[in-house]
């Protein structure tokens, strides 16, 4: 397969997604090293669990896969669509598995495009896939530093 | 400049995360703007503290700088160039570690700046990555770090009965600049 930016970018994704980044942890290497009993542990520095910004890199692969199928009208708006309800927290199998699910239904998305989707603009957005694509791997990186903190 | 479309693109994601305007959230700058030394210098359990993180993040900034200059040999092989030596952090330590990672910026800036995309797919100096590798892995390496200064921030202010400080990404920010 030849490389281009956007195979480049999808391999990022899912190297800091799964492992060998490296600027250091990957997701599934923390959360998966994470004992079970840590994640809805609420501290009383931070408003969210680690379980809660599990949730949240789920939620947002799922903002980057209804971009693109040009679902201009999607936004997560509220709490419960960003960091979860207790019901989608309180079981952390499915929480692992809804993120790894969603992980993988994004990339085999990405695979029906070329790089010619990176100029163009995020529908309901002002920026381009370039910046959404990269913002969602520093997004992911941004949210495991956090989580590392509240696991000590 | 011809065909250097990706190293800009670069650039534009280097200067996002350090000055403002990232997708993810805050920046390092924005998150570090202001941080009084009782912060920086906080300590808990096993955690560093945010002076140490910030000599760290420029410690790897200039293994970059180094490699894009071609050293093969130059690594961080000790604790100590890793996270310093900071035994005290005042005033004049913070302004220093501070001065120090803005430098960083302009020096990486400066020398990217004068290559092209073809750049990105040599292999570094005395590694087995490329510099598209390298390049990506220290802005998101800033980024791991930031989202730690983020919360360390939180935990120092309500250890220290302060709880002024932010630690909001994408989704919480009021302001525009970190969309």
């Amino acid at each position: 397969m030849t490389e281009t930016t956007l195979s480049r970018i999808i391999d990022n994704i899912d190297t800091v997604f799964r492992g060998d980044a490296w600027h250091g942890p990957a997701v599934m290497e923390m959360i998966n090293s994470l004992p079970e009993s840590r994640l809805l542990e609420n501290q009383p520095f931070s408003k969210q669990t680690i379980a809660q910004n599990i949730f949240h890199l789920t939620a947002y692969r799922r903002f980057v896969i209804e971009k693109l199928n040009d679902n201009i009208h999607f936004r997560l708006d509220t709490d419960a669509e960003n960091w979860g309800t207790e019901e989608e927290l309180k079981d952390p199998a499915r929480l692992k598995k809804n993120l790894v699910d969603t992980h993988n239904l994004l990339l085999k998305k990405l695979e029906e495009f070329d790089d010619d989707l990176l100029t163009r603009n995020v529908p309901g957005e002002y920026y381009d896939f370039y910046k959404l694509l990269n913002g969602l791997i520093q997004h992911d990186t941004y949210h495991l530093g956090m989580i590392w903190v509240l696991w000590q | 400049m011809e065909n250097n479309t990706n190293i800009k693109n670069i650039i534009r994601l280097l200067n996002a995360g350090f000055h403002g305007g990232a997708w993810h959230g805050p920046s390092l700058l924005e998150l570090t703007k202001g941080l009084k030394v009782k912060t920086a210098a906080f300590k808990a359990g096993d955690i560093h503290t945010i002076a140490e993180l910030v000599y760290h993040v420029t410690s790897w900034r200039l293994f970059v700088l180094k490699k894009i200059q071609g050293d093969a040999i130059y690594n961080i092989d000790s604790e100590k160039k890793n996270f310093g030596e900071i035994r005290k952090v005042d005033e004049f330590e913070l302004e220093a570690l501070m001065m120090e990672l803005t430098l960083s910026q302009d020096e990486l800036t400066r020398a990217l700046e004068e290559k092209d995309d073809s750049f990105l797919l040599e292999v570094v100096p005395g590694a087995e990555y490329t510099y598209d590798t390298l390049l990506h892995g220290i802005i998101q390496h800033d980024v791991y770090h930031s989202g730690q200064i983020a919360i360390i921030k939180k935990l120092a202010a309500a250890r220290t009965s302060r709880y002024d400080d932010v630690e909001s990404s994408y989704y919480e920010s009021s302001d525009p600049d970190f969309y």
